[in-house]
């Protein structure tokens, strides 16, 4: 046993899960917690977009969509179309999959997926390129630069590492309920302790839902072997068991006419009522004698969808949506994690649990720094290299992440709107920005890289709302009198965390300056190397 | 035999991590098996209940006062777990 009783082994438990992949698990819930308002996001990255889009009949949407589709990729693998119904899809969209090209030798040659917004009438719309909140969002499960399996894994063990904290954490907090009206404000490593207690606590279901549900989004990337052992290599028996993805289909030799797609939104609403949302429809091989019609309706309470399948040329219906228990289960877990069916205060409760879920992981990570750094201290000992280089890395992940995001937000704007690959140059800067200022933290003695870095921050958080301002003509005041509610929250937010973090610098300063006479020695590097223990 | 205390949290780590995941994929792929809701259900809840198991196995790990125990307390379930879904396959 480590430790000398089970509440101690969970103890250790609980510091080295979360420390180990503290930083990732920091970045995971801070750039997913900005997902709840990714279309808010997408919308100020977009400043060329008009505030309201108007409304548009989802018959008609549909009918301009298919001749679009029809005039641009008539021979496609695949064609989608995501109507405008609600405020996660708030765009008509169509995409389409172009079938692989055979080259002189034989070869195939394959080609991305072709993305559209068209507007009322049906024409493409181009607002400037941008990664805006999708990226942002998409970015806490793929991790962006890796390819989207590697990140899944990697995101997923990490999560792991989360779910195996959180558990011991209820351990290893014997009072944890107790422990939420405990805060003994300026005591150092109580009150670090304290603050990660009350974040960890006022949201701890949150936490649980939002931590398992993230791994059950990857349960056949993290669990192949279950889904080996109960179908081998049967695929069509777990598909038609668990409904959870349409049956493959085979392209057919011969072209055919199909049914307009118009024809199989009535059919839908014919059977599920008149109130029927339909919100994607997928046409798999359109023009083709094995056409197949995917309508994806969502259920009353928009946690989870259905389904519905129909032969493209015959317009008959091939499979209902209705899905096992298991499935329904599944899909409204998942449905909970998204919060896509949330309206805006349960949104912001979202965001809220989302940020105390972040606020939890930064301070564990300073918590353990503080811990070590007293004891050392207290014994007269120099503070240990990897002790002062976590402290580091802390810092660069703590305040340097959401620099970056900021400096995200202001490549927008200033980035050339006609520059090649603008979607990747805004990701760059991000994680340019991030490597940076940890190189910076690196280079700098501690209390340097937290005072310089938090100024920072502070400065790029503020300056968001003025570019803002400068270079379109949406700036707070003009958004404000247009009861524009999206604009005028992302900039006054942007400026209260600017100025949060003024704060954060001045209470570091005034706190810090009593450990201060300590501190000298410390910046240079010790050769003390005693951190087997935790 | 004394183990220097590294390579003892060493063992105990990869006992965790791997034998926990064998814990885990076999009770997975038992329940998906027994649990009495339809076939596509009953693998989607065992599927989900696998991440629990883990982390159970994982606290087991840390917790247990030997090494001997961390293995055999992995290790026993496992080969239980292998016969009951040998068993259950060999009846349907």
């Amino acid at each position: 046993m480590i430790g000398s009783n089970f509440r101690q082994s969970m103890t250790w438990l609980h510091t080295w899960a979360g420390l180990v992949v503290g930083w990732v698990l920091f970045f995971v819930f801070l750039t997913g917690t900005l997902g709840y308002f990714d279309t808010e996001i997408d919308r100020w990255m977009q400043p060329e977009r008009p505030v309201f889009d108007g409304n548009i009949d989802s018959r008609q949407a549909i009918t301009l969509a298919e001749q679009y589709l029809n005039n641009e990729a008539p021979e496609a693998k695949s064609w989608r179309v995501t109507l405008p119904v609600n405020r996660n899809h708030s765009d008509l969209i169509v995409r389409w999959k172009p079938n692989p090209e055979i080259d002189h030798n034989g070869a195939k040659i394959y080609h991305g997926t072709v993305i559209q917004t068209l507007d009322l009438n049906g024409e493409v719309v181009n607002y400037r390129e941008t990664g805006g909140g999708q990226k942002l969002y998409k970015m806490h499960y793929d991790l962006h630069y890796v390819p989207e399996l590697v990140g899944n894994i990697l995101v997923g063990i990490c999560t792991m590492f989360m779910l195996v904290a959180l558990t011991t954490s209820v351990i290893a907090h014997r009072k944890i309920f107790q422990e939420i009206f405990t805060f003994r404000p300026f005591k150092k490593q109580r009150s670090w302790l304290d603050i990660h207690n009350i974040f960890g606590v006022l949201a701890l279901p949150f936490h649980f839902m939002i931590t398992y549900s993230g791994l059950v989004f990857f349960y056949l990337t993290l669990m192949p072997l279950v889904y080996f052992g109960v179908y081998g290599n049967n695929e069509s028996k777990a598909v038609s068991d668990t409904k959870m993805y349409p049956p493959p289909i085979v392209r057919s030799e011969h072209s055919a006419e199909m049914m307009p797609l118009s024809f199989f939104y009535d059919k839908i609403r014919e059977i599920k009522g008149d109130n029927t949302v339909v919100e994607t429809i997928n046409i798999d091989h359109p023009n083709n004698g094995a056409a197949r019609i995917n309508v994806r309706i969502l259920t009353d309470n928009f946690t989870y969808s259905q389904d519905w399948l129909f032969d493209g040329v015959t317009g008959e219906l091939i499979a209902d949506g209705e899905q096992p228990a298991g499935t329904v289960f599944y899909r409204d877990f998942l449905g909970i994690h998204e919060g896509l069916f949330a309206d805006i205060s349960l949104r912001w409760l979202y965001f809220i649990s989302g940020i105390f879920g972040t606020a939890m992981i930064g301070s564990g990570l300073i918590l353990w720094i503080q811990k070590r750094r007293i004891k050392n201290l207290r014994l007269g000992l120099p503070i240990p290299m990897n002790i002062q280089l976590i402290e580091k890395f802390n810092i660069a992940t703590i305040v340097g992440l959401p620099a970056a995001i900021a400096a995200y937000f202001l490549a927008n704007r200033i980035l050339p709107l006609d520059l090649p690959n603008r979607v990747s140059a805004e990701l760059d800067v991000l994680f340019v920005t991030w490597l940076l200022l940890t190189f910076h933290a690196l280079l700098r003695p501690r209390h340097y890289a937290w005072m310089e870095q938090l100024l920072f921050a502070a400065c790029l958080f503020i300056l968001v709302p003025i570019v803002n301002s400068i270079t379109t003509d949406r700036g707070l005041f003009t958004s404000l009198a247009n009861l524009d509610w999206v604009y005028v929250s992302f900039d006054f937010l942007s400026g209260v965390v600017g100025i949060g973090f003024i704060a954060c610098a001045y209470l570091y300063k005034k706190y810090s300056a009593d450990s201060s006479t300590a501190t000298e020695a410390e910046d240079t590097p010790a050769d003390t190397q005693n951190l087997a223990e935790g | 035999m004394q183990m220097h205390p590294k390579l003892l949290v060493t063992f105990r780590v990869i006992a965790a991590v791997f034998i926990g995941y064998l814990v885990a994929t076999a009770s997975g792929i038992f329940l998906s098996l027994i649990l009495p809701t339809d076939d596509g259900s009953a693998f989607v809840f065992g599927i989900m209940a696998t991440f629990a198991v883990w982390v159970v196995a994982i606290m087991w790990s840390f917790y247990a006062s030997s090494l001997k125990r961390v293995w055999l307390g992995l290790l026993i379930p496992t080969v239980l777990l292998g016969c009951l879904i040998g068993l259950v396959r060999s009846l349907s």
